[in-house]
């Protein structure tokens, strides 16, 4: 599914965020991304779904050449990548429903098919009672919900969670992991940068341990 | 059942594609001052064909008149074939004295005798009849003419080519002011749509973080510029529709039939041109400005 070697990616400021990355996931796979700030986690995650082009080595998502790629192939790519970010990034002038269809949408899905596939979602995350609401008037811990019901609205095999537990309080934390587990369980790939060390012990997956733009340690928890 | 009632007060707005994306201030502010401005410019051209058709009221009698005294009769031949070399003389014709008599008798009331005895006396006339557009020397030229071979001409009938002048100007000078209104109606629709697009840039990163096409992101600015366009260029008609509709009864007086239908399919489909090409010029800045990797 996934295959970095030598991976290197250096920002145009000049700063170097990954020195040589070499990381395979395969299909099904769960994964921690774990490190200090800056350690590189989000640039993994960010070259992964082509945000970012890596300045040297190989990476290959989905059997695709991720420096080679055409313009075509990579929104292909991203129509089967879910991204959770740590903002979430969610339209807050828009509802809950709204944010939920927008990759079901861009991918030109039936527009009368939409409203039942959101609500099947957005059930699995527990916040069927918020389909007509708008972000604003949700929780942090909702919200990331939310976030999670749009990552997974389209069935991508691939999802890449980027600090989902961040500024979440243990219990909401932990509730988000069982999510994201389950959607693991069902088949997807999951990939999560994470500080949150602590939520390692009681879900379960591979760790890879980032330290300046490097693996340093790779294990299962 | 209360998610049905939630459901009915939010009206549901997916971005992207045809979807047009909400009108807010901004977007009125523009339609606004691009609508002034299509109601003046329609009202220019309103204003245009008011003076042709009053132009064109005594256009086809304008004729020049050119005097020859009866001393030089003999150059009466050649100068009515160098008038009509003349550059823009349309034909001459040669005013007969039975025609100055019926015109004196017309103006003096019936006394044949005195009529023919003046009209004797009266200097020949050479009517010079001009070919629809006028040129700005053509009056020189005559005169020119005229006066190499001893005769005169009416100088007060240069006005009327003087006017044809005027017109012809204002005429260019309504066409490069239609152009310039264009381009800047086109400059600040581009440049609402820039700031809805900046407000904007989040969404429409995080839509092609989930791989939407080119198309999908831009199309709902494409469609509001167009958008935009048609309801200013439309609402401009109508503002001069009333206008003509106040001004009716002065018109008509003026014998003055103006058509502004003509204008409807000119000022909206000129509308949603000028909005849609300032939509694509504010588009693809975002383009630049939001790209990642592509």
């Amino acid at each position: 599914m996934i295959s970095m070697q030598k991976l290197m990616l250096r920002y145009p400021t000049g700063k170097t965020a990954l020195a040589g990355v070499d990381l395979k996931v395969e299909q099904g796979g769960f994964v921690y991304l774990i490190g200090e700030s800056g350690a590189g986690k989000s640039s993994v995650l960010r070259t992964l779904y082509g945000d970012i082009a890596p300045s040297y080595g190989e990476l290959h998502v989905q059997g695709m050449d991720m420096r080679t790629i055409t313009t075509a192939n990579l929104r292909q790519l991203r129509q089967r990548i879910g991204i959770i970010f740590q903002d979430h990034k969610l339209i807050f002038s828009r509802t809950v429903f709204e944010n939920v269809a927008l990759p079901l949408r861009v991918q030109g899905r039936d527009l009368n098919r939409l409203l039942p596939r959101v609500k099947k979602v957005l059930e699995f995350v527990g916040l069927s009672e918020h389909l007509w609401s708008y972000p604003e008037a949700l929780s942090g811990g909702e919200q990331q919900r939310v976030a999670i019901a749009r990552a997974m609205s389209s069935n991508p095999p691939l999802i890449l969670a980027d600090e989902p537990t961040g500024n979440l309080d243990v219990v909401t934390a932990r509730h988000i992991l069982d999510l994201l587990q389950a959607l693991n369980k069902h088949g997807t790939t999951v990939i999560i940068a994470t500080h949150d060390i602590h939520l390692l012990q009681s879900h379960a997956g591979k760790i890879v341990q980032l330290h300046q733009g490097a693996v340093v340690d790779t294990k299962a928890s | 059942m209360t998610q049905n009632k939630a459901q009915k007060n939010v009206k549901t707005r997916l971005p992207g594609g045809y979807q047009l994306p909400p009108f807010g201030i901004q977007q009125s502010l523009a339609a606004t001052i691009v609508c002034v401005a299509l109601w003046m410019l329609g009202m220019f051209w309103l204003g245009l064909q008011a003076t042709e058709q009053w132009i064109g009221s005594w256009q086809d009698d304008i004729r020049f008149h050119v005097y020859l005294e009866h001393e030089q009769k003999d150059q009466l031949k050649p100068l009515m074939a160098k008038l009509k070399e003349v550059p823009g003389v349309d034909s001459i014709r040669l005013v007969q004295q039975e025609e100055t008599e019926a015109w004196l008798s017309k103006w003096l009331g019936d006394s044949g005798l005195t009529t023919k005895e003046m009209a004797e006396v009266l200097p020949s006339v050479i009517e010079v009849l001009p070919e629809r557009n006028i040129h700005e020397f053509l009056f020189t030229d005559i005169k020119d003419e005229a006066a190499l071979l001893g005769a005169s001409v009416n100088e007060e009938e240069s006005y009327f080519a003087t006017a044809q002048s005027l017109f012809d100007d204002m005429r260019l000078f309504l066409w490069i002011m239609s152009a310039l209104i264009a381009l800047a109606m086109m400059v600040i629709i581009s440049n609402t749509l820039r700031m809805i697009i900046l407000a904007r840039a989040d969404e429409i990163h995080l839509m092609r973080l989930l791989g939407a096409q080119e198309w999908f992101v831009r199309m709902p600015f494409l469609l509001e510029g167009a958008l935009i366009g048609l309801l200013s260029g439309t609402l401009a008609w109508f503002m001069d529709w009333c206008v003509l509709q106040l001004m009716a009864t002065w018109l008509s007086e003026l014998q003055l039939d103006m058509n502004s239908w003509y204008l409807l399919p000119v000022m909206a489909g000129g509308g949603v041109l000028i909005g849609f090409t300032g939509a694509v010029i504010a588009t693809s800045d975002v383009k630049q400005e939001t790209a990642s990797i592509l």
